[in-house]
């Protein structure tokens, strides 16, 4: 288990620095000036001053050789420093953990929600022995991964906050602010969850060992408590793990309609800033969660499924 | 009738049998329709065909200009007239939706093109090749699939600045890892064929063999893949064009015109309500039709 735990920490670790470097090549390299945008003359300079170019040049770093920039940025990363902020000047982890509360408590408020309508959809879809309720259940899941998020966000507000005056349309004021974005954050990754999960627990119900078990006598209750979810929720594992990343990224829209701050605010804003050392700051954060996030889902998999461990790690 | 298509059946062992001549396209068209599902491929279809021609031809549908503003009749409610409505401006709603067809189709096509064409070849190498190649550009693919899909779009615009064509080129580069990682598995089940190592055998060029043999027979789930992320980009360039990064405002595109009518959702509701079920309708139909090409193909996924 140890063993197993070192590897895939240090894949992570490669993961972390590979998406730090991809991102230092892609935002520091590519022809946009970032120190004419932040002067807010991309494009013309005519006004700009030299001198302040000169100047912030110096300060950001951006007159030395690239592999010593890429050096200096690397080492201050690993410290925990990623700069500052171009458009407020303040460092880019303040920034970020001022933010990270607020999505933090909303992405969890929406994975739990998640995990509980695809589990509800997905049981209930092949439990039931009428053919209709099955075909009307397993239709759900396409029709939700096909709903862009920032538009299911506004038929929300739509029905509950402007037809039905249910709930507060915009703002982060107390916990009836949370359920629409909530729901709009988890319906559509509860759909592509539901898929996966229908489709193994059908697998499972059709497997010998189940055959065997209701050939004894068990019914379908005992059956699925019993014999089937265990098995058939190492897949549901793995997509609930790559949720975490889909959540992040559906709060950029779903933080924007509902006008709440947040990380997705934050990166919404620092793209259209081209506030470079933010945006890095979010993707390596993002992949950060990433392999968080299925480290849990392994280890988890590992206690579910012990097979998994004797096999060696993939 | 019924006879017919019981013969057609009959006659039909394989369902998946090379389009043939166009006599028998009516008899494909029932067969089709009277498979379960088939109703609803049938229109898939079809939603992209409209789609496609409004992108071709905004003209031909569209009774108003586009652009043209008309005070006296803003905000109106979809009627006869006006299908869709018309905006803060008095412009024709589904005018504007079908003339925003093009744009966003545009930037569709290009990412998925810009997808399938360096994923596929990166998929190529790294399958043909093997080895450390392989190695190493695997590990790429493995973290530009760490990073989510809406975020890496959104990283490259801040770098290359915003527009609709950089919009397009971010959806896509966002895409390539799916597609390298696809192509690179059937390239390496097909390498080690009897057929590819028989054409090495006679002598022939690693370049040729890759173009007759290894492409063709490593080609069919990337064709289910491009419809799904076709799908997946049409919700992705609305995305980014809705939070702004797209096209220039009196320009109809999808995303932005969604985007226009939020200010106007608690009287309009129009305005964001149709625009946004286009996008649902052209999303599911890619979908379906992924999924048909995936039970074609006989790949349960």
């Amino acid at each position: 288990m140890i063993r197993f735990l070192f590897r895939r920490a240090a894949q992570g670790a490669f993961v972390l620095w590979a998406a730090f470097t991809a991102s230092f090549v892609l935002l520091f390299l590519l022809p946009s000036d970032p120190v004419l945008t932040m002067l807010g003359a991309d494009g013309q300079g005519a006004n700009v001053d030299p001198v302040e170019v000169a100047a912030l040049r110096t300060e950001y770093g951006f007159d030395q050789p690239v592999w010593l920039q890429y050096l200096s940025r690397l080492g201050a990363a690993l410290r925990g420093d990623f700069g500052h902020s171009m458009s407020t000047g303040a460092p880019v982890t303040t920034e970020i953990a001022a933010a990270l509360p607020a999505t933090g408590l909303l992405a969890l408020i929406a994975v739990c929600l998640a995990v509980v309508i695809a589990a509800g959809i997905a049981i209930a879809a092949t439990s039931t022995s009428h053919g209709w309720l099955r075909r009307f259940l397993l239709a759900l899941p396409p029709l939700g991964v096909a709903i862009p998020t920032f538009w299911l966000a506004l038929v929300l507000l739509q029905i509950f906050s402007f037809r039905l005056g249910l709930l507060p349309a915009f703002g982060a004021e107390g916990w009836t602010s949370l359920v629409l974005p909530a729901i709009t954050l988890a319906l559509p990754v509860s759909a592509s969850m539901a898929q996966v999960f229908a489709s193994s627990l059908d697998a499972t119900w059709g497997s010998p060992f189940v055959q065997t078990a209701r050939a004894k006598g068990a019914r379908r209750p005992r059956l699925l408590t019993r014999h089937v979810l265990r098995n058939a929720i190492s897949p549901a594992l793995t997509v609930a793990g790559v949720t975490l990343g889909a959540v992040l990224a559906g709060s950029v829209v779903t933080e924007s309609v509902y006008g709440r701050p947040g990380l997705g605010r934050l990166a919404e804003q620092a793209v259209a800033a081209q506030d470079i050392p933010v945006v890095q700051g979010i993707v390596v954060l993002a992949a950060a969660i990433f392999v968080i996030a299925n480290l849990g889902v392994d280890v988890l998999q590992a206690r579910i499924d012990p097979r998994l461990l004797s096999g060696g790690a993939r | 009738m019924s006879t017919l298509t019981a013969t057609v059946r009959a006659a039909g062992p394989a369902p998946t049998e090379a389009p043939t001549a166009s006599p028998l396209l009516g008899a494909r068209l029932r067969r089709t329709l009277t498979r379960p599902g088939g109703i609803s491929l049938i229109l898939a279809v079809a939603v992209l065909v409209v789609v496609a021609a409004f992108a071709l031809a905004p003209g031909l549908f569209s009774t108003f200009d586009p652009t043209a503003t008309a005070p006296a009749q803003r905000l109106q409610p979809p009627s006869g007239l006006h299908l869709f409505g018309t905006d803060q401006l008095g412009r024709d709603l589904f005018s504007r939706v079908v003339h925003g067809a093009g744009r966003t189709m545009f930037a569709v096509g290009l990412a998925v093109a810009i997808g399938v064409v360096f994923g596929s070849l990166v998929g190529l190498v790294s399958g043909f090749v093997g080895g450390r190649l392989d190695a190493v550009l695997m590990r790429l693919v493995d973290v530009m699939l760490a990073i989510p899909g809406l975020l890496l779009a959104m990283a490259v615009i801040a770098a290359l600045g915003f527009g609709i064509t950089n919009v397009a080129i971010a959806v896509g580069i966002a895409s390539v890892a799916s597609f390298a990682r696809l192509l690179r598995a059937d390239v390496m089940r097909v390498r080690r064929t009897p057929y590819v190592e028989a054409a090495f055998a006679g002598g022939e060029r690693t370049g040729w063999v890759i173009l007759r043999h290894v492409l063709p027979n490593a080609w069919g789930p990337v064709a289910s893949l491009i419809t799904l992320e076709l799908g997946q980009a049409v919700l992705a360039v609305a995305a980014l064009s809705f939070l702004g990064y797209g096209v220039v405002p009196p320009d109809p595109e999808w995303g932005s015109l969604i985007s226009e009518g939020r200010a106007y959702l608690a009287t309009s509701w129009w305005l964001t309500m149709l625009p946004g079920f286009v996008v649902v309708a052209v999303v599911l139909s890619a979908n379906r039709i992924s999924q048909a090409i995936q039970r074609r193909d006989g790949v349960i996924r």
